[in-house]
């Protein structure tokens, strides 16, 4: 999900800041791709609520 | 792509799309495999778990949904199901399926996203595209087999 947020928030950033689409969805892919790998290899994870 | 398309979507996005389908169709595929399903259910679970986002996000932007439109994507699902089908199981075995939901989940939301600009959805709303295509397909995979979803599991970044 996180990786799916940020994947698609970066291709809609870089597309407004006028980036060509084949170099912003590389991008965005890879960066998507990146988040989850950490997460997956080293068990990347957002804080869970605890109060 | 389609010539329905406005210019954001050129053909290297197309690809992502190409790929989400064949990653995502080849995850639906394991599923079934690990569940010792036939060759049947393999293809039902490589086609809903391929096309099941996308299909979401094209009815709500009003875009023509993109799997009936032609016999590609269809037939790149069927691939997918025939292959694991004939692979060993250690082929796929481990984390295989972790990883193909981890391409399929950042080529679709990267490719929903844009797709749901070019259809004039604005910016909040086409990155909630691209969030609903890259994980709806693997929700519905994992709710009709009973493995806790993506969206539940506790290191789901």
């Amino acid at each position: 999900m996180t990786a799916a947020a940020l994947s698609a928030a970066l291709m809609v950033g870089l597309l407004a800041l006028g980036m060509p689409d084949y170099a912003a969805g590389g991008v965005a892919a890879l960066a998507g791709f990146a988040l989850r790998a950490g997460a997956i290899l080293k068990g990347w994870a957002l804080p869970a609520y605890r109060r | 792509m389609n010539e329905t398309l406005p210019t954001v979507i050129g053909p290297v996005l197309g690809y992502l799309d190409y790929a989400g389908i064949a990653v995502f169709a080849l995850s639906g595929a394991i599923v079934a495999a690990v569940k010792r399903q036939t060759l049947v259910t393999f293809i039902f679970f490589a086609v809903i778990t391929g096309v099941g986002g996308g299909t979401v996000r094209d009815l709500l932007i009003n875009a023509p949904v993109f799997w009936i439109e032609g016999n590609v994507l269809l037939l790149i699902c069927l691939a997918a199901a025939l292959l694991v089908w004939l692979l060993p199981q250690k082929t796929w075995e481990g984390d295989a399926l972790l990883w193909l939901d981890a391409l399929g989940l950042a080529a679709y939301a990267t490719f929903g996203a844009a797709k749901g600009l070019a259809f004039g959805v604005a910016p909040l709303p086409a990155i909630a595209m691209g969030v609903l295509t890259a994980c709806v397909g693997g929700i519905i995979r994992d709710v009709l087999t009973g493995e806790p979803s993506i969206l539940m599991r506790p290191n789901s970044m």
